[in-house]
């Protein structure tokens, strides 16, 4: 099994057809998918980052954007680290959501998740109809603890968005971990790896046979 | 030295008595062992039945599981295999079939889809069939002109829909234009919640009128509310046409793309209440790729989406999937099921959405979704 210090769960939301698979997939795999069909439900995603000298875990939530399948992805804000909010540059109605999903997440997420506020597909810069500036104003203005401009396109930033998460959700644990020595979420880690491991498999597995 | 009778006797006696005691002890030990070794037995008796009891229990709690759960999936009708390989259904077999029409071939045929499945060329002439967009006596010419006068006609009427929503977007966007222009050092507020409720109500006053509603109050001006909830419709469509199997060469043409967009948009016009939802795409293209026909697959998909209609959150259909997955899982590998109902993001099985959403579609290659579909439409 290998060998990490912190797992830690990040969920990304947004309006359907942002980029949230996207963003998933470049950092995950490196890849761009040209033609990404719509994320059904949910689908998850794994990969292990280095903050200073620890390894980290960030198991990534992606989840359907289409408000049809709000009751699932809510099941998911609960037990999150993080929250990556979405939204596309290039498409007001996405900005315009945005309270929609913040309430959501005051309503279903822990109070101390990360909140993260995403700006996708600058690469559009023709297209763009958000400004930074109002994206920046709105995360100030409503407590996001982050706001970054990406594109999965052309890996603007994509890195950095996750690596950001990984930094900030490490130091808070340390954090904690110094605060309670006894603190010990050993127990429930071991449960989430031992069938994350099954799982990822048994999709190898699948994988191969296609 | 004089044999003392009494010392004698005394002798004798305490001899007798050591005798006597010694052979007591023997005795009691002899006694004892077996005693034990009685004991061990029963403990040993004991605890085979209890473990016998145990199995048999956990067997009947099993039992009871699949009982309660999983019954109604088997289906108790044995269909037997006459033994020798047929083949898939193929020209030879579906042309008897189709010049007999008897409700004898038809079941011979079922029979043979199940086990054996269908010649790839064959699926476009046969799925109707299975699917009942057509009765087994007759023939899709028969109800091709209908059909094609129905799809011309909705085709027509959403695209002037269409042509006024696109001439709203056009408005909204010079409006957004100038307003930054001329707003130019100042902020654009984000939109306060109010407003965003206020869109929501409006959506789901919109979503409790029925659909057949508003074909009957359609004139030759489209209602406003119908160009608002068709507009939002053809937004989400759009979206999700454009990144369907764009993998695959059918959807590598932009024709195809724009066939596959008037199939959902025609569809959605008709279920305006219903409302696209996404996966819908991913079910019609497999149609539209084996029916190469607009028309058909439309009607094709409507077939399907009577069945699969639950599924989306429309009805309570994938709970009781997921929940018969539950069961299955319980049964099959309890040691996983124990894990997964240990860990919070897995007790619901979300993680299986998709695969009973979209009957696996996601899942499998084109080739196979072909081979499922066919029997999955059999049943």
């Amino acid at each position: 099994m290998e060998d990490y210090k912190y797992l830690f769960k990040v969920v990304l939301v947004g309006n359907a057809g942002v980029g949230k698979t996207c963003l998933v997939r470049k950092f995950t795999q490196g890849i761009f998918p040209p033609g990404q069909s719509a994320t059904i439900g949910v689908d998850f995603m794994i990969k292990t980052v280095k903050v200073g000298e620890d390894k980290i875990k960030l198991q990534i939530w992606d989840t359907a954007g289409q408000e049809r399948f709000r009751s699932i992805t809510q099941s998911y804000y609960r037990s999150a680290h993080a929250i990556v909010l979405v939204y596309d540059v290039a498409c007001q109605p996405s900005f315009d959501c945005l309270p929609e999903w913040l309430g959501e997440i005051e309503q279903y997420a822990n109070r101390k998740v990360l909140k993260i506020l995403v700006g996708n597909k600058v690469d559009k810069e023709d297209e763009r109809e958000v400004p930074e500036r109002i994206g920046k104003n709105f995360a100030d203005a409503n407590g996001f603890d982050y706001f970054l401009e990406t594109s999965a396109l052309d890996a603007t930033n994509v890195d950095t968005l996750f690596q950001e998460v990984a930094t900030r959700l490490t130091n808070d644990m340390k954090l904690t971990d110094e605060r309670f020595h006894n603190f010990k979420s050993n127990e429930n880690r071991d449960g989430n790896i031992s069938i994350l491991d099954r799982v990822l498999e048994r999709a190898k597995c699948a994988n191969c046979r296609t | 030295m004089p044999n003392s009778p009494y010392i004698n006797k005394e002798a004798n006696g305490v001899d007798g008595i050591v005798k006597k005691i010694a052979n007591k002890i023997l005795r009691a030990r002899r006694f004892k062992s077996r005693h034990s070794l009685v004991n061990a037995c029963q403990t040993m008796r004991q605890q085979i039945l209890s473990r016998a009891f145990y199995g048999w229990l956990s067997y009947c709690r099993h039992l009871k599981t699949i009982r309660t759960h999983l019954s109604c999936l088997v289906n108790l009708k044995s269909i037997d295999d006459a033994g020798e390989f047929v083949g898939p259904v193929n020209d030879e077999f579906w042309t008897k079939c189709r010049a007999e029409k008897s409700e004898e071939a038809f079941k011979k045929f079922l029979r043979r889809v199940y086990l054996h499945g269908i010649e790839p060329h064959l699926r476009q002439k046969i799925w109707p069939y299975l699917l009942g967009l057509i009765e087994w006596h007759s023939e899709i010419d028969d109800m091709l002109p209908e059909m094609t006068s129905r799809f011309t006609t909705d085709l027509k009427r959403w695209t002037e829909i269409e042509a006024e929503v696109i001439k709203k977007d056009n408005e909204a966007f010079q409006a957004a234009r100038l307003r930054q222009s001329s707003n130019h050092c100042e902020p654009i507020l984000p939109p306060d919640r109010q407003q965003s409720i206020t869109s929501d109500v409006f959506e789901d006053g919109a979503e409790s009128s029925s659909s057949s509603h508003h074909m009957n109050g359609y004139s030759k001006e489209p209602k406003t509310e119908i160009v608002e909830e068709f507009g939002l419709n053809l937004h989400r469509i759009e979206k999700d046409v454009d990144r369907c199997d764009r993998n695959t060469d059918f959807f590598s043409k932009r024709e195809n793309l724009d066939r596959l967009k008037r199939l959902m948009c025609t569809y959605i016009y008709r279920h305006l209440s219903d409302g696209y939802i996404q996966g819908m795409c991913d079910i019609a293209a497999p149609l539209l790729v084996t029916f190469q026909n607009e028309v058909v697959a439309l009607e094709m998909f409507e077939r399907l989406m009577d069945r699969m209609r639950a599924n989306f959150p429309l009805g309570e259909g994938i709970e009781h999937q997921l929940n018969n997955l539950r069961s299955l899982v319980q049964v099959m590998d309890p040691e996983l099921f124990e894990l997964m109902m240990s860990n919070a993001d897995f007790t619901q099985l979300y993680f299986a959405y998709r695969w009973f959403l979209l009957d696996f579609k996601r899942e499998l290659t084109y080739d196979g979704v072909y081979k499922f579909f066919s029997l999955l439409y059999h049943c």
